[in-house]
């Protein structure tokens, strides 16, 4: 028995050797110009900068250094056996593709629309910060929360409820962006979708791609003034330094704010209120600014123009990443299990949407049919209310901003009246 | 097809397959019926568009017939709404059945003008497909049928697509039927229309082929939102008498609706949204800004034997004007207006459209075109489907118009009286009226849009309801 458990002991120290030997030597190693050279994870890549996660006297960091700095740089195929970079991510969901799977170690990326034309695209309707915040949970499960996932929002948008965006620019700025690189792909963000997109650091431009338009109004293009309007300039100055942008960009979205640029030798852009003092004109006067894909890389407010899976993954930085996912006909990226429930989510949104006035009148006139009805024959009246309540209770559950938008009341009202309409086809049945 | 045209070949189909299978005499009846046993039998479907399908009927239900045919020589079970099918005939003995190795059962009948695909011999030659878009953009030009070309063109294995646009105009012998229809027609907002469809050549092959055909646009008239459609296509040539504009009322669009401020941000993403297009085809941008707004003054000069364009009025000799400010006495007369030949906005023409880049040359015969494609004596033009695609969609929106208000008559109609089961019965009469209606705009809504708001035609939300309503009343109903 001492003999078997000595040699199963001198086995496991041996393998244990053999994967440590295996995984040291294959860790990422970057060599800088001093002749220094690091050993650890390469957590990001981005214009040949590179950030490095590394372990030093036992205590783990990440180290950035600038493309000047580097002499060169190696990627091993698997995290050093001294780090637990990348831990969070290793047990992450497996989404097989059908393309070749990526390197150990690849930056793991998804696709969130935001938006589409097939369901809709209005915000505060089908793009909501409530369900951004419900696919926190499969995110962290398919990309971990190390920072190493990316987040590409593909964003399709004609604008909506500016009551929405401040919700929205939150769950990015403070959830999404604390656990992933975050990063908008714009095909199409007017109006409200802008604002949203506003607090991303990093936004690429489709080819076709148009960003902008974001004046406030409301009924028959009546502008907001006054206090609202302070208020909603107020809002994207400070949406404009989460996302680093010059507040006078957002501006002229939203007003008619002229505005020109100079890109300096060093590559700084510099911006003005007026269209003769920079070198660029922005936005004319009496305009309002949005911006196409050749004027928002000119100024270098968008960070690429890219049109392809691929040319985003180059323009990230990244040699490669590993799109989580599955192909799926009529989609040039891969849909993973977060983007399956995205688009789910819209479908059975536009669905509701489509369907409000039936499960009112349903509702309404089958509670009429059974007050009216003899209480012998109210049951089938009252099954039909029930189903139709059951609708508009699960419309609201699923979007809670259909509450304000559909039934004009706030989620409180909305819950008072539900139990107030059991309560009546209770009453109705016991009757 | 117009509609007579259409009745007329439904009806002679009808009439030979009637011919066919109920006029031997008494006398011939005991062999006919001998030879119908001997010979196999198959089911037909004729449809109100006018085409004939042979297969066998694998289901039915209420509202839809799911049949088992071949279509383009390809085995497909497909499902048929009852509404599009005018008559179902089963058990027809076949005319010419197939012989035992297997080979492709041929036609029972059909007036179908088209050439199956994959007959031309190619000989290693670029195969190209042809398809020609005619008629109102929005109706007859729309997403679907381009969809379902493009889709033929890929089992045709084509490898570069010819796409003619031909789009009407309200105009005869190229004048406008009078200043009224001229101002009311130049549209900007056509281009949410055309962006229904851009996306089908932009990105849905871009997801149905692994290397998208190279795709070419012949303008031959493109006007208000037939304008921007061919913008995302890096090659563009026109014919000779080719307009593409009519989008110059960007300026005016509002009106004096609301604030200003407020209608510059609905001009400004309008703009945006069509220059991304114009940018995705390669094209300078502003040239967008020049079609759509009056205001914009856009001139070219040469330099080294290339056109630059610039924003303001000539300055140099030799500086061409393009658009003006359409200011006082810059604005178009009237008949200029009528003619096209004004410069408030950018209606570009074969010259202008070539000066600015969007055109790469001008041809008015498609041995001319492919002579300047260099593909005269390269390649073959592949014998698709596309021109019965788009007459079938072109004549499904005629009839769907007709079958629509038809529906509508008849379920206004009837009356829900008598007894129980009468009341009952008329009430899942009316249900399919309904039901029907909604099936028809489902599948030709997009091109009956104008149409069906003209028409007071209710959206299909509301016809949910109004069945809702209609189960209702059945559960209130007694005995």
């Amino acid at each position: 028995m001492k003999t078997q458990i000595a040699r199963l002991l001198r086995t496991v120290v041996m393998l244990a050797s053999i994967v440590l030997l295996a995984t040291t030597s294959l860790a990422d190693k970057v060599t800088l110009k001093s002749g220094k050279v690091v050993e650890g994870t390469i957590s990001r890549e981005m214009d040949g900068n590179i950030w490095i996660k590394h372990t030093l006297k036992g205590i783990e960091q990440e180290e950035f250094f600038t493309a000047d700095e580097i002499q060169s740089f190696e990627r091993g195929n698997t995290k050093p056996a001294n780090s637990d970079a990348g831990a969070a991510a290793a047990p992450t969901e497996e989404e097989p593709g059908t393309t070749a799977p990526a390197k150990p170690g690849t930056p793991k990326a998804v696709i969130i629309t935001l938006g589409d034309e097939t369901n809709g695209d209005m915000v505060g309707i089908y793009m909501t910060a409530h369900q951004l915040e419900q696919l926190i949970p499969t995110l962290e499960k398919l990309l971990g929360t190390d920072r190493t996932g990316v987040v590409v929002f593909r964003v399709h948008s004609g604008g909506g409820l500016t009551l929405e965006v401040q919700k929205l620019s939150d769950v990015i700025h403070n959830e999404y962006k604390k656990r992933w690189r975050t990063v908008a792909w714009i095909d199409s963000a007017i109006s409200a979708a802008a604002m949203t997109s506003h607090c991303m650091e990093e936004i690429y431009f489709t080819r076709q791609g148009n960003y902008g338009a974001a004046t406030q109004y409301s009924g028959a293009l009546v502008a907001s003034k006054g206090r609202d309007l302070e208020e909603v300039l107020a809002r994207m100055e400070r949406i404009s330094l989460r996302g680093g942008y010059h507040p006078l960009l957002a501006r002229a979205m939203q007003i008619q704010q002229p505005l020109s640029a100079t890109v300096k030798e060093n590559g700084q852009v510099e911006f003005y209120g007026d269209t003769t003092s920079g070198d660029i004109i922005v936005n004319r006067p009496n305009e309002v600014l949005a911006l196409n894909a050749v004027m928002a890389e000119k100024i270098k407010f968008s960070k690429g123009t890219c049109d392809t899976i691929d040319e985003l993954t180059k323009a990230m930085g990244y040699q490669e990443l590993d799109w989580v996912g599955k192909d799926v006909r009529g989609f040039p990226w891969k849909i993973s299990s977060a983007e399956k429930d995205n688009m789910e989510w819209r479908k059975r949104v536009r669905q509701d949407e489509d369907q409000t006035r039936k499960y009112r009148v349903d509702y309404t006139s089958a509670i009429q049919m059974a007050a009216a009805a003899p209480p012998a024959e109210r049951g089938k009246f009252l099954g039909r209310a029930r189903e139709a309540l059951d609708n508009i209770r699960r419309m609201v559950k699923n979007n809670p901003n259909f509450s304000f938008m559909a039934f004009g009341m706030i989620q409180d009202e909305f819950d008072d009246w539900v139990k107030q309409q059991e309560k009546l086809i209770r009453d109705l049945a016991r009757r | 097809m117009k509609a007579g045209t259409w009745k007329a070949i439904a009806t002679s189909a009808l009439v030979a397959l009637i011919g066919v299978a109920g006029t031997p005499s008494v006398a011939q009846t005991q062999p006919a019926k001998k030879a119908a046993a001997a010979q196999p039998t198959q089911d037909v479907i004729i449809f109100r568009n006018g085409k004939v399908l042979e297969g066998k009927i694998v289901s039915e239900t209420s509202t839809t017939v799911r049949f088992k045919g071949k279509i383009a020589g390809i085995d497909a079970e497909t499902d048929y709404s009852l509404s599009d099918i005018l008559s179902i005939k089963k058990g027809v003995a076949m005319t010419n059945p197939a012989p035992a190795t297997g080979s492709p059962t041929p036609a029972l009948t059909t007036n179908s003008a088209s050439t199956e695909p994959g007959t031309a011999d190619t000989d290693g030659k670029t195969k190209i497909y042809w398809m020609e878009l005619t008629g109102d953009f929005g109706q007859e030009i729309s997403e679907t049928p381009i969809r379902n070309a493009l889709r033929d063109a890929k089992k045709n294995n084509a490898d570069m697509i010819i796409v003619v646009l031909d789009a009407d105009w309200n105009e005869k012998d190229g004048v406008v039927n009078g200043d009224k229809a001229n101002d009311e027609d130049v549209n900007f907002d056509g281009l949410w229309r055309a962006e229904k469809m851009m996306p089908v050549f932009v990105d849905e092959m871009k997801s149905e082929w692994k290397t998208p055909p190279r795709t070419v646009f012949w303008v031959k008239q493109a006007m208000s939102g037939a304008a921007f459609l061919p913008m995302w296509c890096p090659e563009i040539y026109f014919s000779s008498n080719a307009r593409m504009g009519g989008v110059g009322n960007l300026s005016q669009i509002f009106g004096s609706t609301g604030d200003d401020v407020v209608r510059e941000k609905q001009r400004a993403l309008r703009i945006a949204h069509a220059e991304g297009w114009a940018n995705l085809g390669g094209y300078d941008v502003r040239i967008i800004r020049a079609m759509a707004r009056t205001e914009y003054v856009m001139s070219y000069r040469m330099v080294d034997g290339k056109v630059e364009l610039f924003e303001g009025y000539p300055s140099e000799p030799g500086d061409e004007l393009l658009t003006d400010d359409g200011i006082e006495g810059n604005k178009d007369t009237l008949a200029e207006r009528v003619r096209w030949t004004g410069n408030d906005a950018l209606t570009l023409d074969a010259r202008t459209a070539k000066i600015v880049g969007i055109s790469k040359g001008t041809v008015d015969t498609q041995a001319e075109l492919l002579n300047e494609l260099g593909m005269d004596r390269t390649s073959v033009v592949v014998p698709g489907r596309s021109k019965q695609i788009m007459k079938d969609w072109s004549s499904g929106l005629d009839t769907s118009k007709k079958r629509i208000m038809t529906l509508f008559d008849e379920y206004r109609e009837v009356r829900v009286e008598g007894d129980y089961d009468a009341r009952t019965r008329a009430r899942g009469i009316q249900m399919r009226k309904l039901d029907e209606i909604k099936q028809l705009i489902k599948r030709w809504g997009e091109g009956l849009e104008q149409w069906l708001r003209e028409n007071g035609v209710p959206p299909i939300a509301d016809i949910d309801t109004q069945i809702g309503q209609i189960k209702l009343q059945q559960l209130a109903d007694r005995k």
